[in-house]
C-alpha cells in the first residue's frame, strides 16, 4: 500500500493542475467575450443606425462583405471611424477613444472569418500621368471624371435598394487619409464581389497599370481646392421683422407662399396637440409649407431631411415686434455632412428668403 | 509620411465641427411598431407627443415612390410655451421632432441633437434645458434601439 500515497498526491498534482487550466481558459473565453460585447454595443451605438445591426448596409454602405474585409487594414476601418468622409455621410467620430475605435473596428472584422490581411508599408510607384488615362477608361463611368463618387451617397431613399453600395469618392480627404496605397492596390486588383467594383486584373490591366492608377488616386490629395469643406452658416436661423400686424403678416406669408408656387400645408399655433390653446392669447403661429415635389427632392437627397421638410415658418409677436423666422436651409449640408444637399438647400434658402421679402415688405 | 500625418490632423480639427449633431438609432421593430412604441418612451420621461405626419402618404399618394417616412412631435407643454414666449429666435426648432424611416423591415429614427441647439442658441439658461433633453432623448433612443 506504500505506493498509494505518492499516487493520491499525484492524483491531486493532475486535479489542481487540471483545474487551473479550466479557470484561466474560462478567464480568458469569458475576457474575449466581454470584449466582443463591448465591440457590438459600440458598433450598435454608433454605426448600426446606418450600417445595419448585421453590417448588411442601409444608409450607409454594407460592411459585412467578404471581399471589403479581405481588402482593407483594421488600420483603414480604424482611420474611416476617426475622419469620416467629409461630405459623404459619414460622419467623423473626434470623441471616441482610440480603445473604442479599435473595440468597433474589431467588431467590424468579425463580420468575416477571415484574419486582417497583412499589408507592406511601401507606397507604390507609378506614373500618375498614366494612371490619369487609365482612369478614365476604367473608373471614371462609376466614381466620377475626378473621383467624386458616385451621384447620391449610400443613402437609401437615393438609389435603388437593389444596388448594395455606391461609388465611393475617391478625392474624399477621409478616405485618401485612410486608404494606404497599397489598400488602394489591393481593392483596384481584386475588385468587389457583389458590388458594381470588378477586379482590374481580370480586366486585363498589369500589376504596373495598377500602379499608375494608384498613382494617380493618390494625386487626388494635392486637389486641395477641389476638397469638401463643410460650414456652419454664421446665423442658424433667418429672420426677418415684419411691419404689419401678428394677424396680417400670417395672412402676407400664406400668400407668399401660393405667390411663390408652393401651398400651404398645415398651420397652427406652435406647439398644438402639447400646449394647451387656452392658456392666454398666444402669438407664435407656425405654418408648414412645400410642393410633393420639392418634399419629394428633398428626401431623396437625403430621406433624414424629413426633419426640415414641408417647410416651417414661425410668425411670433415679442416684445411688440412681429417677426417671422425659419432654420436657415445653409446649416443643412453641413448637419448632414451631405455635400449631394448643397444645391437643394440654396434652392430652399431662396424660396425662404422671397417670401420672407414678399410678406414683410 | 509628415505630410500624410499633417493631412490626417487637419482633417480632424475640421471635422469635429459637425461631429454628433443628429442623434440616429436602428430598430428592428417593423415600421408600424415603432411609433407606438415610441409615444410610450416619450411619455414615460413626462414628455407629451403630437402631429405625427404621414408625410410618405401624401407622396406615395401622388405617384412619388417613398419608403415609409413619419416624424412625431414632443415636448413639456410649461417648457415649449415659456421658451417660445422667451426665445422666439428657438421657434424654427420648437417643439422637438423625432423623425422615423422605413428600412427593409427595419427602423431608422433621427433627431436633431439638443446640443447642436446648445452650440447655435449658447444662452447661459438655455445651456441646462439642452442637456436635460439630450440625456432623455438619448434615453429614449436606446431605449426604442434595444426593444425587441
Amino acid at each position: 500500500m506504500r505506493w498509494m500515497k505518492p499516487a493520491l498526491v499525484l492524483f491531486c498534482v493532475v486535479v489542481l493542475f487540471l483545474s487551473a487550466c479550466a479557470q484561466v481558459e474560462k478567464s480568458e473565453t469569458t475576457s474575449d467575450r466581454d470584449e466582443d460585447v463591448a465591440g457590438a454595443k459600440l458598433y450598435a451605438q454608433h454605426c448600426a443606425a446606418c450600417h445595419g445591426n448585421y453590417g448588411r448596409g442601409g444608409v450607409g454602405v454594407p460592411l459585412a462583405l467578404e471581399d471589403f474585409l479581405e481588402s482593407v487594414s483594421n488600420q483603414y476601418i480604424a482611420r474611416t471611424i476617426r475622419l469620416g468622409r467629409p461630405g459623404r455621410v459619414m460622419p467623423p467620430f473626434p470623441r471616441l477613444t482610440d480603445q473604442e475605435v479599435q473595440k468597433i473596428t474589431e467588431y467590424v472584422r468579425s463580420f468575416h472569418w477571415a484574419d486582417e490581411p497583412l499589408f507592406s508599408s511601401e507606397p507604390v510607384e507609378g506614373d500618375p500621368e498614366l494612371g490619369a488615362k487609365l482612369f478614365i477608361a476604367f473608373c471614371a463611368r462609376c466614381h466620377g471624371a475626378n473621383g467624386e463618387g458616385g451621384a447620391g451617397t449610400g443613402v437609401s431613399f437615393s438609389r435603388p435598394t437593389f444596388i448594395p453600395i455606391l461609388a465611393p469618392a475617391l478625392n474624399n480627404a477621409g478616405y485618401l487619409a485612410s486608404a494606404s496605397d497599397q489598400v488602394i492596390k489591393r481593392s483596384l486588383t481584386l475588385g468587389r464581389e457583389r458590388t458594381p467594383m470588378r477586379a482590374l486584373s481580370a480586366m486585363g490591366l498589369r500589376e504596373r497599370n495598377i500602379n499608375d492608377l494608384v498613382s494617380y488616386i493618390r494625386s487626388f490629395e494635392s486637389l486641395s481646392a477641389d476638397r469638401v469643406v463643410m460650414k456652419r452658416p454664421a446665423n442658424a436661423v433667418l429672420v426677418r421683422q415684419s411691419p404689419y400686424s401678428y394677424e396680417q403678416t400670417i395672412e402676407n406669408i400664406k400668400r407668399a407662399v401660393a405667390n411663390n408656387g408652393h401651398s400651404v400645408v398645415r398651420e397652427e399655433l406652435l406647439g398644438e396637440g402639447i400646449v394647451d390653446p387656452g392658456e392666454g392669447e398666444r402669438k407664435q403661429y407656425v405654418i408648414y409649407f412645400g410642393s410633393l415635389q420639392m418634399i419629394s427632392d428633398g428626401l431623396a437627397h437625403d430621406p433624414r431631411m424629413g426633419l426640415f421638410l414641408p417647410g416651417k415658418i414661425t410668425i411670433v409677436e415679442h416684445a411688440g415686434e412681429v417677426k417671422v423666422l425659419a432654420s436657415n436651409p445653409e446649416q443643412y449640408t453641413a448637419l448632414f455632412n451631405n455635400i449631394a444637399l448643397s444645391d437643394f438647400a440654396t434652392m430652399l434658402h431662396g424660396i425662404y428668403q422671397a417670401i420672407f421679402a414678399e410678406a414683410t415688405s | 509620411m509628415t505630410r500624410w500625418l499633417g493631412a490626417i490632423l487637419l482633417l480632424m480639427i475640421s471635422t469635429s465641427l459637425w461631429a454628433s449633431d443628429l442623434l440616429m438609432v436602428r430598430s428592428q421593430l417593423v415600421f408600424a411598431d415603432v411609433q407606438p412604441r415610441l409615444e410610450e418612451e416619450i411619455n414615460a420621461l413626462g414628455y407629451f407627443t403630437a402631429n405625427t405626419r404621414r408625410v410618405d402618404i401624401d407622396l406615395v399618394g401622388a405617384g412619388f415612390a417613398r419608403d415609409a417616412y413619419r416624424s412625431v412631435t414632443y415636448g413639456k407643454p410649461d417648457e415649449i410655451k415659456a421658451l417660445s414666449e422667451q426665445h422666439p429666435e428657438l421657434t424654427p426648432f420648437l417643439p422637438p421632432q423625432i423623425a422615423i424611416i422605413g428600412e427593409r423591415g427595419e427602423s431608422l429614427l433621427v433627431a436633431l441633437n439638443p446640443r447642436y441647439l446648445a452650440e447655435i442658441f449658447p444662452h447661459p439658461e438655455l445651456a441646462d434645458i439642452f442637456e436635460r433633453w439630450h440625456r432623455d432623448l438619448q434615453t429614449i433612443l436606446e431605449n426604442i434601439r434595444d426593444a425587441r
